[in-house]
């Protein structure tokens, strides 16, 4: 697999700018917010009552897979912790839930406090890599979960409930209807902020780090504080997700911290893709139905996660995603045969 | 005061004993292999559930005992030389975060499995009743019990090292350890070495799912509490020592029930601070590269 940087690297070399494809493609902002657009307006339409809450569920994992997949797919860092984070934002917006703050800035509080829980243990940790680093993330997100437990503020074993909704510019987000569109609106603009995010300079440099970390400061790039700042955006928006959630349960519960809910996301990314910005999100949609599906009709689930998570592992790296190109690939080598 | 510091010496080696049983199987395994293994918790699940099985939760004479601890690490030595086949060899030359991911996934598949076959109920597994009791040392009650699991973890460090550093077998391990290629070129069966250190592994992780079992409620949430916890053992030992995972593993025993004893508000923190601190401070581990060398 070519990466945008070595793609870019041959562009400048033999003097391409953009091929004749790419002049006609839709600019990528315009590709994201056409599709939520579309998501937003088509969900109610088709579901109503559970099944919305559900949609809307499946659309806040859509942003947490996305902040996970800045550090996998991007920055090739495996974080078993990344559960601490969602729930740090959670856990902020139900501590916040008697001071009534409008939601927004309940959300703007819950991206703080990930942010920063998140650059603090990066900080703390850049000192180990790869496989050591995936173990603190691990160790860290469940000492952070059992301080749950620890601290009685944060409610133990029944978390924080009563979390209201709260209303927006006058309109209530009680039902759930229009915490659809709110929770789109937020998640579409955050989907867009990751696209530029995954074009600009700073992904580029996400990408060389992953690829080549001596390469890459050979280059120029500083890997550590590269990964510090991814660490540090991915901490952000899955605060943002994680407050968000807590808004649309009503209730942050200490389940949401623990690890395997680390291990879920790092699923979905999987399940779609990670190195597709589509990939993520589609992991997330398919993980969330499957799960709703599963656990209605067997009682453990994991074993089915487990066996696809296996398959994609050992067959399908590159996700479901990873199938389409290459099913073009045979298509196209077909019709040259035909002509 | 004295009676204090030597009640909590004896209950930290008693809680950190049954650590090092669990996480040695994980040691060795990430030793030769640089696998660290996801789905060590569920090896050690199984192997309770099926000690439980075999002895119908009630543990009657010694011999007994004997035949379910044998039959619960030879079956979960069975599954471990399977999934070695099944999924990790193909994962040898990707990159380890892959294999991490690859262990994560047969976690969930046993995890899930483990519950489609005994359900989600919490079983017990009564104790011999030779075992069942106390004694008094030196006016510090000490359970029977823990005498006996600090005795099998004894000889479990001593044979395992002993395995390793004096038997033919064991210089073949470590050649295979050290240079795979290298190993092969020399002519060694590396595959063969690979496929037996992963049974024994997991093996080992049966056993101490048997042996451990009338402590705890066996039920599936087992498997993610142990794997944090003997992941926790490996990373503090050094990945991959053997004497180190030993000494960890009494390490974090000690220092929670100093906690316990002295410091009530730390108690369950220790595991975690003493992984941070060792990460932070010497990342190899206490005793790291001491066993193989370590790539790049």
């Amino acid at each position: 697999m070519t990466t945008q940087l070595e793609q870019r690297g041959q562009n400048l070399a033999t003097g391409k700018t953009t091929s004749a494809k790419a002049r006609w493609r839709i600019p990528a902002t315009l590709e994201v917010a056409a599709v939520w657009i579309v998501v937003g307006v088509i969900g109610p339409g088709l579901f109503t009552g559970s099944t919305l809450f559900l949609a809307t569920t499946a659309l806040i994992f859509v942003l947490f897979a996305m902040s996970t997949n800045v550090l996998l797919g991007w920055t090739g860092i495996t974080s078993f912790g990344q559960a601490a984070f969602f729930g740090a934002g959670a856990y902020t917006v139900g501590l916040l839930a008697p001071i009534a703050l409008p939601p927004l800035i309940q959300l703007f509080v819950g991206a703080a406090v990930g942010a920063i829980l998140a650059m603090i243990f990066s900080l703390v940790a850049n000192r180990v890599t790869g496989v050591e680093f995936a173990m603190l993330t691990l160790v860290f997100g469940e000492s952070i979960s059992l301080l749950l437990y620890r601290i009685p503020a944060l409610g133990g074993e029944s978390g924080l409930p009563g979390i209201p909704r709260g209303a927006i510019f006058g309109t209530s987000l009680f039902s759930d209807k229009t915490f659809w569109w709110y929770a789109i609106a937020i998640t579409g603009v955050l989907a867009i902020v990751i696209r530029r995010l995954r074009g600009s300079t700073f992904g580029a440099s996400l990408t060389a780090v992953r690829d080549n970390p001596l390469r890459a400061s050979a280059l120029g790039i500083n890997v550590k504080l590269s990964r510090i700042v991814a660490f540090t955006v991915a901490g952000l928006l899955a605060g943002v997700a994680g407050a968000l959630y807590a808004q649309l349960q009503g209730i942050a519960s200490p389940d949401i911290m623990s690890w395997t809910v680390s291990g879920e996301v790092i699923i979905m990314c999987l399940i779609g893709g990670m190195h597709t910005y589509w990939g993520p999100a589609i992991g997330a949609v398919i993980f969330t139905v499957a799960n709703w599906a599963l656990s209605n009709s067997t009682s453990s689930p994991e074993l089915y996660f487990g066996l696809g998570l296996l398959v994609i592992v050992l067959v399908l790296p590159e996700g479901l995603l990873g199938l389409v190109p290459m099913i073009s690939k045979r298509m196209t080598r077909r019709q040259k045969v035909l002509s | 005061m004295f009676g204090q510091i030597f009640a909590a010496l004896v209950s930290g080696i008693a809680t950190g004993m049954p650590l090092f049983i669990v996480a040695s199987g994980l040691t060795l395994i990430y030793g030769v292999m640089r696998v660290l293994n996801f789905a060590h918790g569920a090896f050690f699940m199984i192997g309770a559930f099926l000690f439980y099985n075999v002895l119908g939760g009630v543990t009657g004479s010694i011999s007994l005992l004997i035949v379910g601890l044998l039959i619960a690490a030879l079956s979960v030595g069975a599954i471990g030389a399977v999934s070695e086949v099944a999924v990790f060899r193909r994962l040898y030359a990707r990159d380890h975060t892959t294999t991490l991911l690859a262990s994560y996934a047969l976690l969930l598949t046993l995890d899930g499995l483990v519950q489609q076959i005994w359900g989600v109920s919490p079983r017990s597994q009564t104790q011999l009743p030779a075992f069942a009791g106390s004694f008094q040392i030196l006016g510090v009650r000490v359970a029977t019990y823990d005498v006996v699991l600090i005795g099998v973890g004894a000889v479990l460090a001593i044979g395992l090292t002993l395995l390793l550093q004096r038997t033919s077998f064991g210089q073949t391990t470590r050649a295979v350890a050290h240079d795979q290629t290298m190993a092969r070129a020399l002519g060694l069966h590396a595959r063969g070495v690979q496929l037996a250190v992963f049974a024994l592994g997991a093996a080992l992780a049966g056993l101490a799912g048997g042996l451990i079992s009338p402590l705890l409620s066996i039920d599936p949430s087992l498997a993610p509490t142990f794997v944090v916890q003997s992941f926790a053992i490996v990373i503090v030992g050094g990945l991959g020592s053997m004497g180190g995972a030993l000494i960890a593993a009494l390490l974090i025993g000690l220092l929670d029930s100093f906690a316990v004893t002295f410091f009530p508000g730390f108690a369950g923190f220790s595991l975690y601070i003493a992984v941070t601190l060792v990460l932070l401070l010497r990342p190899q581990g206490i005793f790291g590269a001491a066993f193989a060398s370590r790539e790049a």
